[in-house]
């Protein structure tokens, strides 16, 4: 079954991993570029980012996004859960353009659907394609529940992980 | 004269993006290793579960460089647009992809090289457009790329 956690669970990784990166961005694009790599100005980078208030923030969503992907990757319900956090590519786009006023070119848009396809392709779990195609595959949870339910989720909201999932025994 | 801070700009960019790849994809290699000898987060309950994490020989390893990958794109973020950088660092899936292949032994489906290639397109894409399109504070004194 597809417990509400886990629909939870991809809310907050895909929605707080897009707040990090907009935070993120936001606070290192007021304070100059980073382009002094020796280790005072290493330091001096470090510094600026542990007290810039934006990316502190920002850290703060990944942290929840990453603990929240920890939580997802340990339910059972991958099959459906992992693909929908390809959308973070589209989330961060429109974020881009809307919330930091990029101008994202249209080609850069096209980039990001094809990069968004491909993870949606990437992250399917299983071995075989689905009938029917396409990540809104349906009953993904008709696994033999005594047994192993295995899945390989790369690269999910900015982290990606391979991982085998033990079912309830 | 040496090369224009454009050129150095965009060569700086190549070789952040391939640290964030890389680090990023050992990281999280280590990282699924390290999952795997984990006991369902449902069944174990928060105290068993961080107990386990923090001894896991593989978990300390995988954040250290989770974090080089998180600081490198951080830095990148002051001179590059959100919208560059993001899709970029989905070439890390190629490299997991080849590191499942090749290192860790697994059988990669067909369905996921296709997905593979489309990243590997939608890459190339935005790595075509400009680094950045709205004025970023101070730096190098690149102007910013309108065309």
């Amino acid at each position: 079954m597809t417990g509400p956690m886990t629909w939870i669970f991809v809310l907050i990784t895909v929605c707080a991993g897009s707040c990090g990166d907009v935070l993120c961005a936001s606070g290192m694009s007021q304070g100059g570029a980073i382009d002094d790599f020796r280790p005072s100005g290493i330091v001096r980078a470090v510094r600026y980012i542990v007290t810039r208030r934006r990316v502190i923030l920002g850290g703060v969503c990944y942290a929840a996004a990453f603990f929240s992907l920890l939580g997802l990757l340990s339910t059972a319900e991958l099959s459906i859960a992992v693909p929908a956090t390809a959308l973070s590519f589209v989330l961060d786009a429109l974020a881009a353009r809307f919330i930091l006023h990029e101008h994202v070119p249209r080609k850069r848009w096209a980039g990001v659907a094809c990069v968004c396809m491909g993870v949606l392709l990437v992250v399917r779990p299983g071995p075989l394609p689905r009938p029917g195609g396409g990540a809104r595959a349906t009953a993904p949870a008709q696994q033999d529940r005594a047994g192993h339910y295995e899945s390989r989720a790369h690269n999910v909201g900015g982290e990606s992980a391979s991982i085998k999932v033990l079912a309830e025994p | 004269m040496g090369p224009s801070a454009n050129d150095r700009r965009t060569g700086r960019t190549a070789l952040f993006l391939c640290i964030v790849v890389l680090t990023n994809s050992f990281g999280n290699m280590l990282l699924a290793m390290g999952m795997e000898r984990m006991p369902s987060f449902a069944q174990v309950g928060l105290q068993t579960y961080v107990a386990g994490l923090v001894q896991n020989p593989f978990v300390l390893p995988g954040v250290v460089l989770a974090g080089i990958s998180a600081l490198t794109q951080l830095s990148l973020f002051s001179w590059a647009d959100l919208s560059f950088v993001i899709p970029c660092t989905a070439s890390s899936y190629v490299i997991s992809m080849i590191l499942a292949e090749f290192i860790v032994g697994e059988q990669v489906h067909l369905v996921r090289w296709a997905g593979v290639s489309l990243i590997f397109v939608g890459v190339v894409l935005v790595a075509r457009t400009p680094l950045a399109t709205k004025p970023h504070a101070g730096g190098l004194g690149v102007p910013v790329a309108g065309s």
